[in-house]
């Protein structure tokens, strides 16, 4: 695995997430990078890169604006683990992974930070306007998904090479 | 009895993982349960990172706002003819409003002297640009070019052409995070400027209210116009704030509620600037 280059695809997307992201919001939601990144690497590396890329991604996201350090470590470490459950058994050129794992990671994520928020502070004033985002939002970010996972898919090769990089499907002709 | 030698290795697997994964999650755990109180300093990390991040990010954001610039001059190049003829509108309407303003400066000037208030002191403002914005549907914040070393503390107000954008919540050397005013923990007091009542600017994750717990039913109507109110000393009283869209019942229909269209588009934040409230010219001389 070449882990340096995943590693600098992260740092890309962050700071693409924290800059060049704020431009692109459609009626205020903007698309979530490091989550399309985070998904798309634990769907095609499996639970361990997942979670240690979305951890990682995470700690950076949470010490750079200085909030609750660890929740997004949390959330998206969850969302990196859970995507690569499923890593072993999917055929990986499927349309449908991408469109599924941006959908369901983003309710995970949300649903991590609402319940770790809830339990800090229970008159959590955002949960309204956050509850009227996270569809905009989970649609959105499920466009980037597919896209970053296509792109990844199409270095799969590069980025693990044999023997761990065989795509599912053609190992299985 | 014990297991055969290959399922006693998956077994110790498996639980060298259930050992990693359950310490991983106590760890996280307690990192947010320290960091969950009210931290007004950055730790020695979070100052590092920010150290290390502010380069790129700088880079990162001219570059993006040199992109905007380009595209925002092809935009107003395709409709200049267009934006000609408003403008013409506009300067009539400028003159109009001039004169009124004349007028409006004169009147206030003499209901100064009149009420023996003392001018408003100017502050000194300190310019910076947005570097970074946090990608979380949950705070809502946007990073500064500026920090410590530039004259930068926390719970200054922060403010652009349009009104108040936030409140400055923590600061590294080069660089300071400023909690948005739509923010869902922003909190500032208020003042509305059309009956002098006393109220407070409250964020609600994607809007703002402003309540007056002690105000009667006359406390706020639509239309009317909120400014800094003079308790929080870091924030100098009179800063445009916003305009009541829509009034409401607070709590058991007690309280006046006001929805506030605010001043600033938070969602086209460039450059903004911090207010200090001391008379410009006091950093030179100390």
């Amino acid at each position: 695995m070449r882990y340096w280059v995943l590693a600098a695809i992260l740092g890309v997307a962050f700071l693409a997430q924290t800059t060049v992201a704020g431009f692109l919001q459609i009626g205020g939601v903007a698309p979530n990078l490091l989550q399309a990144v985070v998904v798309s690497y634990g769907l095609l590396f499996g639970s361990p890169v997942g979670a240690v890329a979305g951890a990682l991604v995470g700690l950076l996201r949470d010490v750079a604006f200085g909030r609750y350090i660890g929740l997004s470590v949390l959330s998206l470490g969850a969302v990196g683990w859970v995507a690569g459950l499923v890593e072993r058994r999917v055929y990986q050129e499927n349309p449908l992974l991408p469109v599924l794992g941006g959908l369901l990671s983003t309710f995970l994520a949300e649903g991590i930070h609402y319940g770790v928020l809830r339990l800090l502070d229970p008159d959590l004033v955002a949960a309204a306007a956050v509850s009227r985002r996270v569809l905009p939002g989970a649609l959105y970010t499920t466009a980037v998904t597919f896209l970053v996972y296509r792109r990844i898919l199409r270095a799969y090769g590069y980025l693990r090479p044999e023997p761990g990089g065989v795509i599912r499907s053609v190992r299985r002709r | 009895m014990l297991p055969p030698p290959h399922l006693r290795r998956t077994t110790r697997s498996t639980l060298t993982w259930v050992l990693v994964v359950l310490t991983g999650l106590m760890l996280t755990f307690t990192l947010i349960a320290v960091t969950s109180g009210d931290r007004r300093t950055a730790s020695l990390p979070e100052n590092l990172l920010a150290t290390v991040l502010y380069p790129f990010q700088n880079a990162a954001g001219w570059v993006t706002g040199r992109v905007r610039d380009v595209t925002g001059g092809i935009r107003e190049l395709m409709y200049l003819r267009e934006e000609n003829a408003r403008l013409r509108e506009q300067v009539e309407r400028l003159i109009h409003l001039e004169r009124l303003n004349e007028q409006l400066a004169q009147e206030n000037q003499r209901l100064r002297e009149e009420l023996g208030l003392q001018d408003r002191l100017p502050h000194r403002l300190i310019a910076a640009q947005v570097i970074a914005r946090d990608p979380s549907l949950w705070f809502q914040a946007v990073v500064i070019n500026r920090g410590a070393r530039h004259g930068v503390r926390e719970g200054l107000v922060v403010v652009n052409h349009q009104g108040i954008v936030g409140l400055v919540e923590r600061v590294t050397p080069f660089t300071s995070t400023v909690r948005l005013m739509t923010a869902g923990n922003f909190e500032i007091t208020a003042r509305n400027l059309r009956n002098g009542e006393f109220g407070v600017v409250e964020g609600q994750g994607d809007g703002v209210v402003v309540r007056f717990p002690y105000g009667g039913r006359d406390a706020v109507r639509q239309g009317d116009v909120i400014v800094t109110g003079w308790f929080q000393p870091e924030v100098p009283e009179g800063l445009y704030i916003g305009a009541v869209a829509e009034v409401e019942r607070g709590d058991h229909d007690l309280i006046p509620v006001g929805v506030l269209r605010p001043g600033v588009d938070f969602q086209h934040l460039d450059l903004v600037q911090v207010v200090v409230p001391e008379p410009p010219g006091e950093e030179a001389a100390q």
